[in-house]
């Protein structure tokens, strides 16, 4: 049947339907409607429409507190109720309430967490018709999929596609720029380039300048609030000068635009931006040389599949170039090899790029905030099953309590809902203490995270309603299972002493076996994973990193690097130096090669590092065959010094037995392979080690100085350094970063899940053992009369703690079964990811099952211990 | 004796203008116009039932109409308490008052 057009809403006219007491029901309808049709007369049925559904919001929660406890002097009841429990109950009632709110607390700074991952890029006005473009390259079979494209890219794309309103091509500047007003010189790392529609696509607020014109001059300059007060502390930055030194080159550049800060939630930060037309490659038509990104901005309602369509074509024509014309590039992709662009939305790069290379800065993953989202709701309801728990135990205390009311009158539904209102109580009570360590350990959480967490995300829609819907979730299910059951009860049986109200015990077995299986599975995933931190801590990468430091430098030391290096060797902190174009596990560029006198077809792919003579040493890189670079000036210019891996893939490309001696090129560049060093992990340890060459390094460019320092020496070797590079450059900041910390880096994301897995652990295990308490008090006291006949009869104190042990012991052995193979499968799948992984071994599933074990017989324990000593005459005395 | 709170006392004194056509409908119009604000539902609808339960109302029911979507009236009228109540508070009203002419509206 279809409504007629002039009825109220649907949904919310059965809401009201389901929500009004019985007997006014059809009363209340009818006056609803009355007033809705006469709305619809007077102001239209829109309005009529919005009237009601508010008047439904509005009517809900008054008719719900109104049905529940008519008039105030119930509700008054109940409260005296519920406070006279927990004052008689207060060992209970306090476990239930602290619990709780340790549960919640944990769950709420999960949400804190996962909200902000949530949240990244959304602060922008069109995120929804804002895309990246990335590209994908299959050649001789290798598939790179990266987060950038070639600056000519985005142009071609904006003028063949009238859907895109705006692109911006961005670009950051990977090595450090030196920045200075004359009077203040910082070394700045994050210093970016941007098309003029910058502005138009991403919704940065200027705060001083036009966001037209800003970057559309040469030698502009964009600060952000922050930069600009730290260079110009008291002044108006506006049209103020910046010298910016990048490697030989100097510039000045005028200061047009301020910017406020970008946001923590957004998945690049610059504190510069200066126009994309300054560099150099902007004008390069070459779509093969990927540098800087490309976001467009779609029109409204335009797709974006039907603007990847138009891609083809257009790689086609941007190809030729590169490939002479059409058709070699046609026949290059017949040979099975790809070079495509396609769009990623803007929001979808936070969570969902972790499989492309190339990115601004590090991503999220999709996986780990999901992960995160099952231990939030792992912890939930472990809480959640400790307060049912003890509630259902607490029913035996109450049975009389019931019986009474029952007796005197009370309905069953009255019962009811004097249950749901203390368990209501407890939960906003809980809730109310949880705010405390929430505001304290979000800062906590956020240095773990590596990025400010503020409680305040907790108020952002729709944190609150989550927070409101599990709460009432909870209450439910916490209220609902104990007030059904007690309500249930035979008065006269129970108040003959007869009944048995502490039946289910299946039910509550099932679930106390389930949690601890939680536990148990927290506590296995979290060793396996600080084993493999510590596996990847300790793996040699076949250089010793620990006495590494490295340093950039500035143009203006080139000239004299050679000085500074003998400056430095002078002191016996300073074991050797050298300059390097590399740093471990910094990405690095690469070439194919060939045999030099052989097929050009066949090819080697070699990552190309760069350093000095001394490269080798200060790495501490052996040699297995061959020499390293000669010292002499000018000499071994076009030498290369391979690794094990790279002479094993020629072996196999080029059949050489020994590869010294031998001659490669890339068809522009030739070099002789004059050394063979032992394979070393130059790369992320999560890669397998590829081949590699040294190239030597010309004499005048040194990104870096790296220094070994002698044994125990870093600290002076560090202050040493820095005096040093004083005098040689007396108006610059040192710079200099521990290799050490530098390849920590690069595992930061694992260190934190696993800290931040170990942290929730144990809170999860906390709550558990916490319920296990509150269950096994109960349960002692519940059998005080059978413990003191057992004693009367002459059982041992040993016997008694054992029989009251037994339980909690068989319920953490029975949830090992459910938790090994869960955390098996899990942990596995996850070990898969690294190409060197420690073995999964029985250890952490047995010393997880142990310390669930130990921690569940020491929360039983106490109570029985207690209740077996006891005087057998006091426990018959009982009741 | 206890005193109907502000509420109370104005829906009271609306029935009792009212008369035979004191529905929820038509208190709510009559509160909406002399108070010009917007009355909730929710808010007549408890307030009049805690009313009825502490005995200063009673209701009966009319006849259903199609513009009430086939729903039949709940009408209200004062009891013999309700009304009362209600004399007690002018009489309250009236002495406090005193000889003092109401100070004008703060909206006309």
């Amino acid at each position: 049947m279809t409504p007629a057009r002039d009825d109220p809403p649907k949904l919310s006219r059965w809401l009201l339907n389901r929500c009004s007491p019985s007997t006014d029901r059809s009363f209340l309808a009818g006056d609803f409607e009355e007033i809705y049709r006469a709305l619809v007369e007077e102001r239209g049925r829109p309005a009529a429409r919005l009237w009601f559904r508010g008047q439904c919001l509005r009517f809900l929660p008054r008719i719900a507190v109104h049905s529940l406890f008519g008039r105030c002097a119930m509700l008054l009841n109940f409260l005296k109720v519920a406070w006279r429990n927990i004052r008689r109950q207060w060992l209970y009632a306090g476990i239930n309430i602290v619990g709780l709110a340790v549960g919640f607390a944990g769950v709420l700074l999960i949400v804190l967490f996962i909200r902000s991952e949530l949240s990244f890029d959304r602060f922008h006005d069109r995120a929804g018709r804002i895309y990246r473009l990335n590209t994908r390259l299959v050649m001789d079979g290798k598939e790179s999929r990266q987060a950038v494209v070639a600056p000519a890219v985005a142009p071609a794309f904006r003028a063949a596609c009238p859907e895109i309103e705006a692109a911006a091509r961005v670009f950051m500047e990977r090595n450090p720029v030196t920045i200075g007003t004359g009077e203040r010189t910082f070394v700045e790392k994050r210093f970016f380039y941007a098309d003029p529609e910058f502005f138009d696509v991403f919704s940065f607020p200027l705060i001083q300048g036009d966001s037209r014109t800003v970057l559309s001059e040469p030698r502009s300059l964009v600060l952000t609030v922050s930069t600009a007060r730290k260079y110009f502390p008291r002044e108006n930055p506006i049209g103020k000068i910046l010298t910016v030194s990048q490697g030989l080159a100097k510039a000045d550049y005028f200061v047009r635009g301020v910017a406020a800060d970008v946001p923590v939630e957004s998945h690049f930060h610059f504190d510069f931006l200066a126009p994309f037309s300054d560099l150099e490659i902007s004008r390069v038509d070459n779509w093969f040389l990927q540098a800087g990104r490309a976001y467009v901005l779609l029109r409204e309602g335009a797709s974006p599949a039907a603007l990847e369509a138009k891609v083809p074509p257009l790689i086609e024509a941007g190809a030729r170039a590169n490939f002479g014309s059409t058709e070699n590039f046609r026949s290059w992709k017949a040979e099975g090899n790809v070079f495509e662009i396609f769009l990623q939305p803007l929001l979808d790069i936070r969570l969902r790029s972790a499989d492309l290379a190339a990115q601004i800065e590090p991503v999220g993953d999709i996986a780990q905030v999901r992960i995160f989202g099952i231990i939030a709701l792992v912890v939930l309801l472990i809480a959640v099953f400790n307060f049912v728990n003890l509630a259902a135990a607490r029913a035996f205390q109450r049975a009389r309590e019931v019986g009474v009311r029952k007796v005197l009158g009370s309905s069953r539904s009255l019962l009811v809902r004097q249950f749901l209102f203390e368990s209501f109580l407890v939960i906003i009570t809980a809730l109310a203490l949880s705010i405390l360590p929430v505001l304290f350990f979000a800062p906590v959480l956020g240095a773990l995270v590596g990025r400010p967490l503020s409680a305040a995300g907790l108020l952002a829609w729709p944190v609150p309603a989550l927070i409101a819907a599990g709460a009432g979730i909870t209450g439910l299910a916490a209220g609902a299972a104990p007030s059904l059951f007690l309500a249930a009860f035979r008065p006269s049986r129970v108040l003959h002493g007869q009944a048995d109200p502490y039946r289910r015990p299946r039910f509550r077995g099932a679930l106390v076996v389930f949690q601890f299986a939680l536990s148990i599975l927290l506590f296995i995933v979290t060793f396996i994973v600080s084993g493999q931190m510590r596996y990847i801590r300790a793996k040699d990468l076949g250089f010793d990193r620990e006495r590494l430091l490295a340093v950039a430098a500035p143009p203006s030391l080139v000239d004299r690097i050679d000085a500074f290096k003998a400056e430095l060797l002078k002191n016996p902190e300073i074991v050797s130096a050298a300059c390097s174009a590399y740093l471990p596990g910094r990405p690095n560029v690469a070439e194919d090669f060939a045999d030099s006198r052989g097929d050009q077809g066949k090819r080697v792919h070699l990552a190309l590092l760069a350093g000095d003579e001394d490269f080798a040493r200060t790495f501490g890189l052996p040699l297995v065959a061959g020499r390293f670079f000669s010292a002499e000036t000018g000499a071994d210019s076009d030498a290369l010094v391979i690794n094990e891996e790279a002479a094993r893939r020629f072996r196999a490309a080029f059949g050489w037995e020994d590869p010294l001696g031998k001659s490669i090129t890339t068809g522009r560049e030739t070099g002789t392979i004059i050394g063979v060093l032992k394979d070393f992990h130059f790369l992320s340890l999560r890669r397998r080690i590829e081949p590699m060459a040294v190239q030597r390094l010309p004499r005048s460019e040194g990104p870096f100085v790296v220094v070994r320092t002698a044994e125990g020496r870093r600290k002076e070797a560090v202050g040493l350094l820095g005096r040093i590079w004083t005098k040689f450059i007396p108006n610059q900041p040192v710079d200099a970063l521990f290799l050490d910390d530098e390849i920590g880096r690069q595992y930061l994301s694992e260190k934190r899940s696993a800290a931040l897995l170990g942290g929730f652990s144990g809170f999860a295990v906390f709550l558990g053992c916490l319920g296990l308490f509150g269950l096994s008090a109960l349960s002692v006291e519940r059998r005080t009369k059978e413990i003191g006949v057992r004693k009367t009869f002459g059982a041992s104190r040993r016997g008694l703690v054992w029989l009251l042990l037994r339980q909690s012991g068989a319920a953490v052995l029975a949830a090992n079964v459910i938790a090994w193979p869960a955390a098996f499968l899990i942990m596995n799948r996850w070990l898969q990811g690294f190409a060197f992984r420690a073995e999964l071994g029985p250890l952490p599933f047995f010393a997880a099952a142990a310390l669930v074990l130990g921690l569940a017989c020491a929360a039983a324990g106490g109570t029985a211990f207690r209740a077996a000593s006891v005087d057998p005459v006091k426990a018959l005395r009982y009741e | 004796m206890k005193y109907p709170t502000r509420k109370e006392e104005l829906l009271l004194l609306a029935i009792r203008r009212l008369g035979p056509e004191a529905s929820l409908v038509s208190i709510r119009g009559l509160l909406n116009e002399s108070t010009r604000e917007s009355w909730s539902v929710g808010n007549i609808y408890v307030a009049l039932d805690n009313l009825l339960k502490a005995g200063f109302l009673e209701a009966f029911v009319g006849e259903p109409s199609a513009k009430r979507g086939g729903k039949a009236v709940k009408y209200y009228r004062l009891t013999r308490d309700g009304s009362r109540i209600l004399a007690e508070a002018k009489r309250v009203h009236d002495i406090l008052w005193g000889t003092a002419s109401a100070p004008p509206s703060k909206a006309s």
